[in-house]
């Protein structure tokens, strides 16, 4: 924010690139108007200013950012013959009004404003006010599949950096007036344009409106991505639990809305906000709704499941080997000692060292140009597959706990729920290396501790597990088949009705059976 | 501070299972198997419908004050100074209480799972997790922690007894009321009935529930899954060691040793501590809000988070003056629980007001 600042306060000091006050009024003259408008666009080599004399009788200003709108069709009229009259400068603003989206403006300020967001002002000669034309044309990444987020079976679409295109995939998906797509402005110097969308009567007023309050109290000099609003408007900041879920799929998006969350679209970034976001929410795919529900409810248990191993079983192997050895059965147990037979180092200290390691490899996996990418799994593979092991450094048993460790960590289908969970197994790693399965409990108590007082805009995280809501819970323990009716998260919907009407559904002889 | 917290029925539920079940499974068998023999079990019925039945007089009390404590609700039946000494007994067993459990626990983590760990080091881990988890959210905190932990250790205990199912031997149980008789039988009830009493605690908890319909049901229905899981732990043990279970320290903890299944499933004892442990962090943490609420409307204070630290201390001191393991767990519940804690809070206080109050009310309605 300091830097926004600086940066406007230095132009106004030395007054070289004043843009005029907001009230300066547009000047009739026609010459004082370009002079004025090429002053406050001074420097700006992609604003073009351009002079016409439209007819061979009036002047015409056309100013807009080179390459951001389509000029095609203006340069059509504005070549066009025409008779020459009295009338002239209505007719042609009629013509061009009919162009696009427009309004008329009167100041100078609000000229410049609307030119640096990418519209066309064009200025008449003797009418003193100015035409703004949204004939905005954006060199656009076409619709890709999402790269982050990847179903086998399930829309291809994924969001694009363009607001309007996402907006698009949206409303394409839920034909309804009720879903509403207010729009806001950020950032004082980036101008970013945002949207808030939600379906009227389903999400709850309440949170609506807190949403609003908390966008609008944000003061920034420039939003670049969807993660600086995430971080200025989420509940609690010192947590390592993401409060907002962001996604790249518009089918994502549309489930949210329809169970009554807030959606915040941000220009210039595929991802979308979707908000509140609760644990259980964190660990669904998008895919678990479009496969057979008998699947999609064993794969979620294992989900379940690799999420609690990601968390704790480099903890438990540390506390088990340190403290516990008499949990692991004795054939297990001679062939663990025997693996561990001339490492030098302590198990604690062993584990953190690989841990440190795989946290590197995937880091530097991420960040490294694709062409070398390749290279780094190799090295990866073979320095701590293999030599390592080979060398006698690191035991066997280690590596296989931390390599299923880290796949465990990626099986979370919501990214930024597996960092927190790879962050919290630091501390309960120290905890089981100081104090055992003892340390590791607390450890876990504490995490449940944090985790049930968290809250995502007023809605508490663990729920509907804690505080347990029951007709909800169905959804987090299995993947309830549509026809039984889902009900929607009541914390979250003021709808108390179940999705399918009970009398509507598929299985006439089921009527009225509700969970 | 009135309102300012919301506690579900199902909460008071699951606050109330995870509360009874470790500490009566853990403590009440040797005691019982001590005097009742191979009986005990009747014995642990016996008491545990005495507490159920007087579970009930605690909600009804509770019930006629809806959103008032006991340390409210007793200043309106009795006046504001008698109404005031009259609670005091249940600072001394609450304060006391933590103590005591915080002892119980330590000594029982400090024998299954350590040697040379300094005491105070587990007791300080453990006096963190609790604070934490009543300083941050108060009894909503609490409650929301036992809706997750209690259905883990009742899904475990579950696992327990099924694992556990081919080393019974059902003669061990025989015979029945031959060698004991009914005095013995009913002297054995005395450990379960004053344990599962705990309940009494329902006259602060009730005060915080939000909708007050159903609190007789859920809290008598966690008091008969709590008799249900003890009962069936004391069978288990009688039908495992049968009356050598008398010397044991921790019988269910020598039956989950006891578990042996393909060659793989074996030694899970240190599981099991971990699952007492998560029962005991809620204990605690019950009574230390409870402690530092009550005090806190006693003293009329504001903030019942500052008199927690000073029940924090209060309670790591009572810790320490334990001397020993069997002052903790044998000698505190048979010289302090027992005897007085028992017929003073958990019967005499409760229909004193009760019965106070059902005659004020008679004599209103008939003026």
């Amino acid at each position: 924010m300091n830097r926004g600042d600086k940066v406007m306060g230095k132009g106004t000091d030395k007054g070289e690139n004043t843009p005029p006050s907001f009230e300066q009024k547009l000047d009739a003259d026609h010459f004082v108007m370009k002079s004025l408008l090429e002053e406050a666009f001074n420097n700006c080599s992609d604003i073009v200013i351009r002079d016409i004399i439209y007819a061979g009788a009036i002047s015409v200003l056309m100013i807009y950012i080179d390459g951001s709108v389509n000029t095609a069709e203006i340069d059509q009229i504005l070549m066009g013959e025409i008779p020459v009259d009295d009338a002239i400068s209505q007719r042609l603003q009629m013509k061009l009004t009919a162009l696009a989206p427009s309004q008329i403006v009167q100041t100078v300020g609000e000229v410049v404003e609307h030119v640096i967001r990418e519209k066309m002002a064009i200025v008449i000669d003797e009418t003193s006010q100015a035409i703004i034309l949204d004939v905005m044309k954006h060199e656009t990444r076409g619709i890709e599949e999402p790269t982050n987020e990847i179903a086998v079976r399930g829309p291809r679409d994924g969001f694009t950096e363009s607001l309007r295109i996402n907006t698009n995939l949206v409303r394409r998906r839920l034909h309804s007036p009720l879903l509403k797509m207010e729009s806001r402005t950020m950032g004082d110097v980036s101008k970013t344009p945002i949207v808030i969308s939600y379906l009227k009567g389903i999400a709850r007023e309440s949170m609506v409106n807190e949403v609003r309050d908390r966008i609008d109290r944000i003061s920034i000099d420039a939003i670049l991505g969807s993660g600086y609003i995430e971080e200025l408007i989420e509940d609690r900041s010192f947590t390592p639990f993401p409060q907002i879920q962001n996604t790249e799929r518009p089918d994502v998006v549309c489930a949210g809305l329809l169970e009554g969350k807030v959606a915040i679209f941000t220009d210039a970034t595929p991802f979308i906000l979707l908000l509140p976001m609760t644990f259980w929410s964190g660990l669904q795919a998008a895919e678990d709704y479009s496969e057979r529900f008998l699947y999609m409810t064993f794969i979620r248990w294992i989900r379940f499941t690799l999420v609690g191993v990601s968390l704790f079983l480099p903890s438990f192997y540390v506390a088990v080997i340190v403290f516990s050895p008499q949990l692991i059965p004795t054939n297990l147990l001679i062939s663990v000692a025997e693996a561990r037979e001339g490492v030098p180092f302590p198990t604690l200290f062993e584990v953190l060292l690989m841990e440190f390691m795989f946290e590197g490899l995937r880091e530097a996996g991420v960040r490294l140009p694709k062409p070398i990418g390749s290279t780094v799994s190799i090295v990866g593979a073979l320095v701590i597959g293999q030599a390592a092991v080979q060398a006698g450094i690191i035991s066997a048993p280690t590596v296989i706990i931390v390599s299923t460790t880290g796949i465990a960590s990626f099986a979370v289908p919501r990214y930024n729920l597996g960092i927190a969970f790879r962050l919290l197994r630091f501390p309960l790693l120290f905890l089981a290396g100081s104090l055992g399965l003892f340390g590791m409990t607390a450890g876990a108590a504490m995490i449940l501790i944090h985790l049930v007082n968290l809250r995502s805009f007023g809605v508490p995280y663990f729920s509907p597990m804690a505080p347990q809501i029951f007709e909800n819970l169905i959804d987090v323990v299995i993947r309830p088949p549509w026809w039984l009716g889902r009900k929607k998260a009541a914390l979250m919907s003021n709808v108390k009705e179940t999705r399918i009407p009970s009398q509507k559904n598929p299985f006439s002889r089921r009527k009225g059976q509700r969970l | 501070m009135k309102g300012a917290f919301n506690i579900s029925n199902s909460q008071i539920f699951w606050l109330l299972v995870s509360m009874e079940i470790g500490m009566a499974t853990l403590l009440t068998i040797t005691m019982a198997v001590q005097v009742a023999k191979q009986d005990a079990w009747i014995s642990t019925l016996l008491g545990s419908a005495v507490a159920i039945l007087l579970t009930f007089f605690y909600v009804k009390l509770a019930m006629r004050y809806p959103g008032k404590t006991i340390i409210q609700f007793s200043q309106d039946i009795l006046g504001m100074w008698l109404g005031k000494i009259i609670v005091i007994p249940y600072f001394v067993t609450w304060y006391s209480v933590f103590g005591a459990i915080l002892r119980q626990v330590v000594d029982f983590i400090y024998l299954s799972l350590f040697t040379a760990t300094p005491v105070w080091i587990i007791t300080v881990v453990i006096l963190v997790v609790v604070a934490y988890m009543t300083y941050v959210g108060g009894i909503e905190s609490i409650a929301r922690c036992a809706e997750v932990i209690g259905p883990i250790i009742v899904v475990m205990l579950i696992i327990i007894f099924i694992l556990s199912i081919q080393d019974l031997h059902a003669k061990r149980l025989l015979p029945i009321y031959a060698d004991t008789g009914w005095w013995l039988i009913t002297k054995g009830a005395i450990p379960s009935m004053t344990f599962l009493s705990e309940s009494s605690i329902l006259m602060v908890l009730l005060a915080f529930l939000s909708t007050q319909e159903k609190a007789m049901s859920s809290s008598l229905w966690a008091m008969v899954v709590s008799m249900v899981i003890l009962l069936d732990t004391i069978m288990m043990v009688i039908m495992i060691f049968g009356t050598l279970a008398e010397k044991m320290w921790y019988p269910l903890e020598q039956l989950v040793r006891y578990i042996y299944v393909m060659e793989f499933v074996q030694n899970v004892d240190s599981i099991f501590v971990i699952l007492f442990l998560l029962s005991g962090f809620v204990k605690l943490a019950m009574y230390l809000f409870v402690a530092s609420y009550s005090t806190a409307q006693w003293f009329g204070f504001q903030s019942w988070r500052t008199v927690m630290w000073v029940v924090l201390g209060i309670g790591y001191i009572i810790t320490i003056l334990f001397k020993n393991i069997d002052v903790a767990t044998v000698e505190y519940p048979s010289q302090f629980w027992i005897p007085y804690v028992f017929p003073i809070c958990f019967i005499a206080i409760p229909f004193i007001l009760l019965l106070v109050d059902v005659i004020r009310r008679g004599i209103r309605i008939k003026t």
